[in-house]
């Protein structure tokens, strides 16, 4: 029969101080909580700690935190402004990068006449749209019908006549 | 193999050391959501708890 080795008083007071917290899950969640904690950065207790608010967030140091930002500002540049295009022969993707290839889809794109979407046409005359007429209105008629007036009829005209006389 | 023994295989135990203060935070904390640890634990591994922040 064995001895059971005996704790050290430290030890004691440690275990006492710190009591176990446990609970019999099956194998198959404990693999799942270990790769959801491995995603979160984190062991078990320091997900505990931190369901408790004991666990405080701890600060990155600043390399780490600035080459983070640099490869994410790479990558959304890269994003924007890279051309992909497969190549001819093993169809890998090629990212345009030297001026020769430059060159070659600057000529290519002036060749299928692209340009700016607001620019006219450049063979075609400009024209000015012409406004609307509204509804109520008509075009004035450039020749508009002479209408004869009777000056002898008119009632001003008689009554000069009639003071004259 | 009895019932048990096939249980206490497929489900081991899992300990975990944390201080007195804390143990009783978490407990607390579980006690608000309504859960119990291992129903927490199982939660937590479907996905289903993803901020741990309370």
């Amino acid at each position: 029969m064995s001895k059971r080795k005996k704790k050290s008083p430290s030890r004691i007071k440690y275990e006492t101080s710190h009591p176990t917290v446990s609970a019999r899950i099956p194998i198959e969640i404990k693999e799942k909580i270990i790769a959801n904690l491995k995603t979160l950065d984190m062991n078990m207790a320091d997900a505990f700690k931190k369901l408790a608010g004991e666990l405080e967030e701890k600060a990155k140091p600043i390399e780490l935190v600035k080459k983070a930002a640099y490869k994410a500002g790479y990558k959304a540049a890269k994003n924007y402004y890279g051309v992909p295009y497969p190549c001819s022969k093993c169809e890998q993707t090629i990212v345009i990068n030297t001026p020769e290839e430059k060159e070659a889809a600057s000529k290519l794109m002036t060749e299928a006449g692209w340009g700016h979407e607001t620019c006219p046409e450049p063979n075609l005359p400009q024209t000015i749209p012409a406004k609307p007429i509204p509804a109520n209105l008509s075009r004035p008629n450039p020749n508009p019908p002479v209408v004869p007036t009777d000056k002898s009829n008119s009632n001003q005209d008689k009554i000069s006549r009639f003071i004259k006389e | 193999m009895n019932d048990k023994e096939i249980f206490e295989k497929t489900s081991p135990w899992m300990l975990i050391r944390l201080s007195v203060r804390t143990r009783n935070k978490l407990l607390v904390k579980l006690d608000k959501r309504g859960l119990t640890l291992e129903e927490f634990l199982t939660a937590f591994a479907n996905g289903k708890i993803s901020n741990l922040d309370s």
